[in-house]
């Protein structure tokens, strides 16, 4: 199975004042194209640090970042955004759409970036508004919709630049039961219908129900690496 | 680059309040700019008028030193016919000749010495604004009648009105005897300065040629330009041609240095309300970008995440700057028009104020194409460079760091 992602023992401290916290210890990992993986853990076990290492948003303090096959520990800030761009979509757990940009532009934006022409881009987005149920609603700005209407909004910009992996940190946190188990349904059809691998980072129990390996990260280190049927 | 403008636009009416106070800022700061430009170049110009065209001229003609020693004998070479030919030259709108020689007035109660000038009342008429500032009396009807105009103070110093009789005596060319003449007080004049009201008379151009020995020759020719800007121009032929044989033709700028020094200071003056009225910009600009740039530290770690370079967050930053910008352009160009607009109509009254030379009119704001379009041009590529600070802090940001601190 091809290796999307491949860490060999990163680690991660953080230092603030005197006191220092050794956020990932050594840790090594791969997950494979297509999978749709859940990282759990108590807050504080690492979770996040480890998504923002494999997602270039940080820098590791010893240890190698492989994703796709690209060492990113030595690239640069710029050559780090393209790849991000190219390769990575994120879903974070606050949405984070741009507030001035309407739902159609917020889609748009990472497309715009790679060049996309403006006629692709807006068949792209047609297709994936219906994909996520949010036809029609294009030109709403992000303001004037539902959480769980603005996360499929923050789904769909992920997917839509068609990228090798989506890290989602916490992407149920603002969301009630129903609307999180209906997007995880949606992230569950989009993995299974364009083959997009899914890293989560999650303390919540149903993303890790959905999650086919659940890796569960304790005082920095991983704890299991549990592979479901 | 669309969306980065479009991002740019939108970004700064989040917080519209802020943007618009900030505009204002900025805004006033162009406004004042503008504002102070045209006041100067008002108050230059207006002193500049009032001294060449009060009596001065645009220009003069001379014997070369006649300057400095006022000798009576050192009159112009062929000052007629270069009046002649100054009459015909097709620069020159007015030109009137003169003699100039030191004088002594004797009225019953008193004595005054006085530069004395013998004046062609016609031609004098349309070059100078003698016969404009009688405040009693009236103007010289023909160049030999024995009529004498005394500055206001000098008639209070003789104690002499219209009407009234005074000696002159002035020392005639190449012998130095004593000439004397008995002459009628015909007006009395008031420039508003001590210098003109308290030094100065004049008298019929023939009857002084004749007090004085002279001739027809002359001490002085002075002259307006149609366009007074060419008086300024030094290049021209025209300011050859009078100096040749051992005459000396200068423009205003020479002939009262201190105008010309004075424009030159405001002009640096001007460079220098420019700094400090864009350092204040500057700090504004700043301060706004920055408190905009807090306010979305997560939204920037978002955007940085999903894909955008650091040159383009810096990018944006510059482009919010120049937005503000544009705003504040519009804010400043509409208070500086409503303000010289108020100027314009109501002047500034400095009237009777000495400066280099004794104000008469009120100021007027002179406003000029620079103004609107310069000021505001340099106004934006400022507020750009300005907003690269805050763009290049933007660019460093990394993303997990943006995103933490923006929580």
């Amino acid at each position: 199975m091809e290796q999307v992602i491949r860490i060999e023992k990163v680690s991660k401290i953080y230092r603030t004042g005197e006191v220092t916290v050794e956020a990932l210890k050594e840790v090594s990992l791969t997950v494979a194209k297509g999978e749709f993986s859940a990282i759990a853990g108590p807050s504080g076990s690492g979770k996040s640090t480890l998504l923002n290492i494999v997602s270039g948003l940080d820098k590791p303090d010893g240890g190698t970042v492989e994703l796709g096959g690209r060492a990113m520990t030595a690239m640069s800030a710029s050559d780090l955004s393209d790849f991000r761009r190219d390769h990575i979509g994120f879903i974070f757990q606050s949405y984070n759409l741009i507030p001035v940009l309407t739902v159609e532009e917020n889609i748009e934006y990472v497309m715009l970036l790679q060049g996309v022409p403006k006629k692709e881009r807006r068949e792209r987005v047609a297709k994936i508004l219906t994909e996520v149920g949010l036809d029609g609603m294009q030109t709403r700005l992000p303001i004037h919709l539902s959480g769980g209407q603005q996360q499929r909004v923050a789904v769909a910009r992920a997917i839509v630049s068609r990228p090798d992996i989506i890290l989602a940190d916490e992407p149920t946190a603002n969301l009630d039961s129903k609307t999180a188990d209906a997007l995880l349904d949606m992230m569950q059809e989009l993995n299974a219908k364009h083959g997009v691998t899914f890293l989560f980072s999650t303390h919540d129990q149903m993303i890790m129900d959905h999650a086919r390996r659940l890796i569960t990260l304790r005082d920095g280190r991983i704890f299991s690496d549990e592979v479901r049927g | 680059m669309t969306l980065f403008v479009k991002l740019a636009w939108r970004n700064l009416f989040r917080n519209k309040r802020r943007t618009i106070l900030a505009g204002l800022m900025i805004g006033l700061g162009l406004a004042a700019m503008i504002t102070t430009d045209a006041i100067t170049i008002g108050t230059i110009d207006n002193m500049i008028a009032t001294a060449t065209a009060s009596f001065l001229g645009e220009g003069q003609v001379h014997r070369e030193n006649f300057r400095k020693t006022f000798e009576v004998e050192a009159t112009i070479v062929n000052g007629p016919a270069l009046f002649e030919k100054l009459k015909k030259d097709p620069l020159i709108r007015q030109t009137a000749p003169r003699t100039a020689a030191f004088g002594m007035i004797t009225s019953p109660a008193n004595v005054q010495s006085v530069m004395l000038y013998g004046i062609d009342p016609t031609y004098e008429r349309d070059l100078s604004k003698i016969d404009d500032l009688l405040v009693s009396g009236g103007y010289l009807a023909t160049a030999d009648e024995p009529k004498i105009l005394l500055g206001e103070k000098t008639a209070d110093l003789l104690e002499v009105g219209v009407g009234d009789k005074i000696v002159v005596t002035v020392a005639q060319a190449h012998t130095g005897e004593l000439s004397q003449e008995l002459f009628r007080v015909g007006g009395i004049f008031k420039f508003g300065s001590r210098q003109m009201d308290g030094g100065m008379a004049f008298i019929p151009l023939k009857r002084a040629q004749e007090m004085l020995k002279l001739g027809n020759n002359l001490h002085e020719i002075a002259f307006s330009f149609h366009d007074k800007l060419k008086s300024e121009d030094k290049s021209l032929p025209l300011w050859g041609d009078l100096s040749a044989g051992g005459n000396e033709a200068l423009p205003w700028t020479e002939l009262v240095s201190e105008l010309a020094m004075m424009r030159s200071m405001t002009d640096f003056s001007l460079f220098l309300v420019g700094i400090i009225l864009f350092g204040i910009v500057a700090v504004g600009i700043i301060n706004t970008l920055f408190m905009s740039l807090y306010e979305r530290m997560f939204e920037f770690g978002v955007m940085r995440a999903v894909g955008t370079r650091p040159r383009q967050a810096a990018q944006l930053m510059v482009m919010e700057a120049g937005a503000l910008s544009l705003i504040a352009i519009v804010m400043g160009i509409v208070v500086a028009i409503v303000v010289n607009g108020l100027l314009l109509h109501y002047g500034i009254d400095y009237s009777g104020s000495e400066f280099v030379v004794t104000l008469r009119d009120p100021i007027y704001p002179v406003l000029t194409a620079k103004q609107f379009t310069v000021y505001p041009f340099l106004l934006f590529i400022f507020t750009c460079l300005v907003g690269l600070y805050p763009a290049i802090y933007a660019a460093k940001l990394t993303p997990a760091k943006a995103m933490k601190r923006g929580l």
